[in-house]
């Protein structure tokens, strides 16, 4: 049977976040019996905790399913997980492109929602055959009739048949898996053909080292053979190949329409590319799989290891984290500030930031990040571009004609009462409306041409704070457009800190060179001397906040024998001490840079 | 009272026995001052269940250090600091100090210095009693400041005629040794009004006067406040000129003045706040309190919940050698004579002089320390530096112990 691709069925499932992806994976498993009932932990899949506490999914996990259906018959479901989030967009392809078909769960109280259309278009482009499920209909708010009305509308598919099920309660589960062993079609790979299998995922297990997720298109892969990663093209023997389900589980051979996972000593994180193709070393495929499309990371910052930590530690983590998503980017870069560091590339603000929480959380590093930054066009007088992504690199303003900005088209659904609140705060960050439609009598979706430059800077919190959480947001990049952006520096005690360097449009650097000097003014403690805080443009001072002056000269009373107390006081002194960084002779804590950073409310 | 043997043998080595100092932490106040970021809890007499829980996890921990270390020591102090332990019924606090004398052997009454702080709100004549009753004979009065609109601007519970009933009431029915603390550098505070307040005091003619320049620290509302310019202090030369108006008025009036911020009559120093600057071991018990035990120091929690659960100690290090003669030089430094070199030789088996001498001669050229070849400590001019004179004499370059 294991050879018999009829009774296969690779599939994934796509939703917007929230909508109860996890939990319908966990009653899949549960219903299959893939996972006994005691075992299960909330939201089997999502393994890793800042998943679990952030309810999204952001590494890929597949895993075998047997299920016995009507028709008599045992069928290999390969389910694999994807996550639902904006940013996430590289990772939903590459896991599409392992399937034949994908569950399109809707939420029966909320509707179609951004990410949903955007997966759904992911989807198509692959050829996959959506299946819909209307999820949540336990609730009171729900309205399946009316969501099924809207995914025929909006995004025009069939969506009568489709299950009305509450994978919290485990409602009508069978419904689902029936669907898809009528609707999803077998694979239909050659498994006598050469090898060619797709890496969708991959991680470093610290016993068998890179172990890869892979779904086989064509051919055989067996322990012992020797392969060719198609890409990097390096050679390998395979050590183990196997299934999860969801225990990894070794097996002979992974054959044409297979899933599983294969290891092959691989040492070197980079040598194992997401979107590789594997092949047979001596009787290699002539050409790749074409899934794999070079990411484009869209958003950067300066990522420099704290007061305190290695330089060598944070490229070790960066490169563990790289591995497993081929998204990162990151190379070395060093500032006046901060020293020796890494500009890093991101998919966008929600990948910088688990980038980031990752990196403190699992590899328990002490760094410190920089503002956000896009890709700049710099058009030079002699004709000539640079593109700059990090502002202290920008030329000096008579060198260059002008600069070009990356414009994103930006599709924001909300409620209809949140509408004039969300136009205001597009206009505000130089968003131009193309249209707005109504979706259904109370929900619209809003279609902007935006710059990016504003939407990684908070502007998600921003519309989430301003929806009450029911606006959602997805964009794609749409072309470069010229601007009128300018440098802005940030000065502690008449010196700048070229970390706090940002790019903004002329027209709001009053507003904010006012917000970051005030909210430094916050963090930055007293020192001996007053402490000018400037923001400016060239030589002219735009915004200035002073901290005031304090004179500690003499030791405070000696309490109860609390000796270290006076120690610390004469160890800050000396220089800059742990999550405080010494600029000039200014100490500047390290939720400086992240302070500057943050959706403010109360603006 | 003589020591206490029934409950202890000393054994025959009691000859080596040294001397140790207890400090007893109680971390509760009536309300939180506007200045203060120690380790205090606003709670009301109205909580007794915390209040005993408190005194019941202080008297085990104290059980568990006299098990560890009991039998090295012999207690020659013990002070009773916080908050304010007077918020507490001061019986509770004497039931602690008896645990002490069953768990530890201590010196005999006559040779043994027992403190307990007091606040002038909580300190009537009951209290008083059960001081009296405690065998408490030093007693160390918050008065902070004779200006009842610089109690205010403190955020101080009491008045100054309080203060004055307080202490008079001390001298009554405790002991004429008592220790009046001040406060100068406070918002509003003229040179003028801080006379007036060190007069006052002097007239009372305390056994102990300590005098402390108020300090911001951060975390606390008057940090805040004055960083956002709606707090205003003393003019740093006018903070300077009220601490040596008291230095000169506290000599004047025969006290001397034997540590930074403590001035005494003849043979009333405390020789429990000594122990902190000489290296001398002590035990400190309860929230947040701190011990120096044969070079080791060690830290208790400053969590409530955890100090009543068990989880005494935070931390414990014994330290580099090299932070060690830093400690001992900004400790022994703290005491007006300074300290001798020959001490730090035998201390530590290193030659000051080699090892300081560069920057030492530098502070020494510039006036802000003074030294007669054999010994070392502050000028007058260095008083006023005392955080820049420690941190250029410790960390400057050219010594040998590197950055």
């Amino acid at each position: 049977m294991e050879n018999d691709q009829t009774y296969i069925r690779n599939f994934c499932i796509i939703a917007h976040i929230d909508h109860g992806k996890s939990t319908l994976a966990d009653r899949l498993l549960e219903a299959t019996g893939s996972v006994a009932h005691r075992d299960m932990r909330e939201q089997f899949l999502d393994n890793m905790d800042l998943e679990r506490e952030r309810g999204i999914t952001i590494k890929l996990q597949a895993t075998r399913l047997l299920y016995r259906a009507r028709d008599g018959h045992e069928y290999i479901f390969n389910l694999i997980d994807t996550p639902g989030h904006v940013d996430f967009t590289y990772e939903v392809s590459r896991s599409l492109a392992a399937c034949e078909g994908a569950v399109l769960i809707v939420d029966a109280t909320q509707g179609v929602e951004a990410q949903t259309l955007a997966n759904v278009y992911l989807a198509l482009e692959e050829n996959l055959e959506i299946v819909p499920v209307i999820n949540k209909i336990d609730l009171a708010s729900a309205r399946p009739e009316e969501v099924i009305h809207e995914i025929e509308d909006v995004i025009g598919i069939q969506a009568d048949h489709a299950p009305r099920i509450s994978a919290k309660e485990g409602l009508n589960i069978e419904a689902v898996l029936e669907e898809i062993v009528a609707k999803v079609p077998a694979p239909k790979g050659d498994s006598k053909g050469k090898l060619k299998a797709l890496i969708f995922d991959s991680y470093y297990d610290n016993y068998k080292g890179v172990v890869i997720y892979t779904r086989v298109f064509d051919g055989t892969v067996r322990v012992g053979d020797m392969i060719r990663l198609m890409n990097t093209k390096k050679v390998y023997e395979v050590t183990e190949v196997g299934v999860s389900s969801p225990i990894q589980t070794p097996v002979p051979c992974l054959s044409a329409g297979s899933v599983g996972y294969l290891c092959a000593s691989i040492k070197q994180v980079s040598d194992a590319r997401v979107g590789d193709t594997i092949t047979l070393d001596k009787d290699p495929a002539p050409q790749a799989l074409h899934g794999y499309k070079k990411v484009q990371p869209m958003v950067y910052c300066g990522i420099y290891p704290a007061e305190g930590e290695k330089y060598e530690n944070v490229k070790d983590c960066l490169e563990k984290l790289q591995v497993n998503d081929a998204a990162l980017l990151f190379e070395p870069e060093s500032s006046t500030a901060l020293g020796f560091g890494f500009r890093c590339g991101f998919l966008g603000l929600l990948h910088m930031e688990i980038i980031v929480e990752r990196l403190e959380r699992e590899f328990d590093l002490e760094i410190i990040t920089t503002s956000p930054s896009v890709i700049y066009k710099v058009v030079m007088n002699d004709g000539s571009v640079q593109m700059i992504q990090n502002p202290s690199n920008l030329p000096a303003p008579m060198t260059y004609t002008h600069i070009e900005e990356p414009m994103v088209k930006a599709t924001i659904m909300l409620p209809k009462d949140y509408v004039g609140a969300i136009m205001e705060l597009c206009q505000d960050r130089r968003g131009v409306m193309e249209h707005m439609e109504y979706l259904t009598e109370t929900r619209v979706a809003l279609h902007y041409q935006m710059p990016l430059n504003e939407v990684i800077y908070d502007f998600f919190d921003a519309l989430k704070s301003k929806t009450r959480g029911y606006g959602s947001l997805d964009y794609e990049f749409s072309h470069y457009q010229k601007s009128q952006l300018v440098k802005m520096d940030i000065l502690l005690n008449r010196e700048i800190v070229d970390a706090l360097s940002m790019i903004v449009h002329e027209s709001k650097a009053y507003q904010r060179g006012r917000f970051v000097c005030e909210k430094l003014k916050e963090v930055i403690p007293m020192h001996q001397f007053e402490v000018p805080i400037q923001a400016s443009i060239g030589q002219k001072v735009i915004a200035r906040e002073t901290v005031r002056a304090y004179r500690k000269d003499v030791l405070a009373k000696c309490y109860g024998g609390d000796i270290s107390r006076k120690r610390k006081l004469l160890e800050k002194q000396k220089e800059g001490k742990k999550r405080m960084r010494q600029f000039g002779s200014v100490e500047v804590p390290q939720e400086a840079f992240t302070a500057v950073l943050k959706y403010d409310d109360s603006k | 009272m003589t020591q206490n043997k029934e409950t202890r043998t000393v054994s025959p080595a009691s000859s080596f026995l040294r001397p140790l100092g207890i400090y007893v932490h109680i971390p509760f106040c009536r309300q939180k001052c506007r200045y203060c970021d120690f380790v205090s809890l606003p709670a009301g007499p109205e909580d007794p269940d915390r209040h005993s829980a408190y005194i019941a996890a202080l008297k085990q921990e104290l059980k568990e250090r006299a098990d560890r270390f009991g039998d090295q020591y012999q207690v020659d102090s013990v002070y009773i600091g916080g908050g304010t332990p007077t918020m507490l019924d001061v019986d509770r606090i004497n039931e602690v100090v008896e645990e002490i004398f069953r768990r530890f052997s201590v010196v005999g009454r006559d040779r043994l210095e027992l403190t307990i702080e007091a606040n002038p709100e909580s300190i009537d004549e009951l209290q008083c009693r059960r001081i009296r009753d405690g065998g408490f004979n030093r007693v160390s009065l918050g008065v902070q400041s004779l200006n009842d609109e610089m109690l205010q601007n403190l955020g101080r519970v009491h008045d100054a005629r309080t203060a004055a009933e307080s202490f008079r009431r001390i001298r009554e029915f405790v002991t004429d040794n008592i220790n009046v603390d001040l406060m100068f550098g406070i918002p509003g505070q003229t040179p003028a009004i801080w006379s007036e307040t060190l007069e006052s005091a002097l007239a009372w003619k305390p056994a102990h006067l300590s005098f402390y320049s108020l300090q911001l620290e951060e975390g606390t509302p008057f940090y805040r406040h004055y960083k956002s310019g709606e707090l205003e202090l003393p003019a740093w030369e006018v903070n300077r000129q009220m601490y040596h108006t008291a230095v000169t008025r506290l000599r004047e009036s025969g006290y001397e003045h034997y540590e930074i911020s403590s001035a005494a009559l003849p043979g009333k120093c405390c020789r429990h706040n000594l122990k902190y600057w000489s290296m001398a071991d002590y035990l400190g018990l309860g929230l947040s309190a701190h011990s120096c035990l044969d070079v080791v120091r060690y830290e208790n929690t400053s969590d409530l919940d955890q100090y009543i659960r068990g989880e005494y100690l935070k931390e414990s290090s014994p330290g580099s050698k090299e932070e060690r003669m830093g400690d001992y030089l900004f400790t022994a430094l703290r005491q007006i004579r300074g300290f001798e070199f020959a001490d730090f030789a035998d201390r530590f088996d290193v030659d000051f002089l080699s090892e300081y001498g560069a920057s030492a001669k530098e502070l020494i050229r510039e006036g802000l320390l003074i030294s007669d070849g054999k010994m070392l400590r502050f000028s007058a001019q260095g008083l006023d530096r005392t955080n820049l004179v420690l941190s250029r004499l410790l960390n400057d370059e050219g010594g040998t112990h590197g950055a």
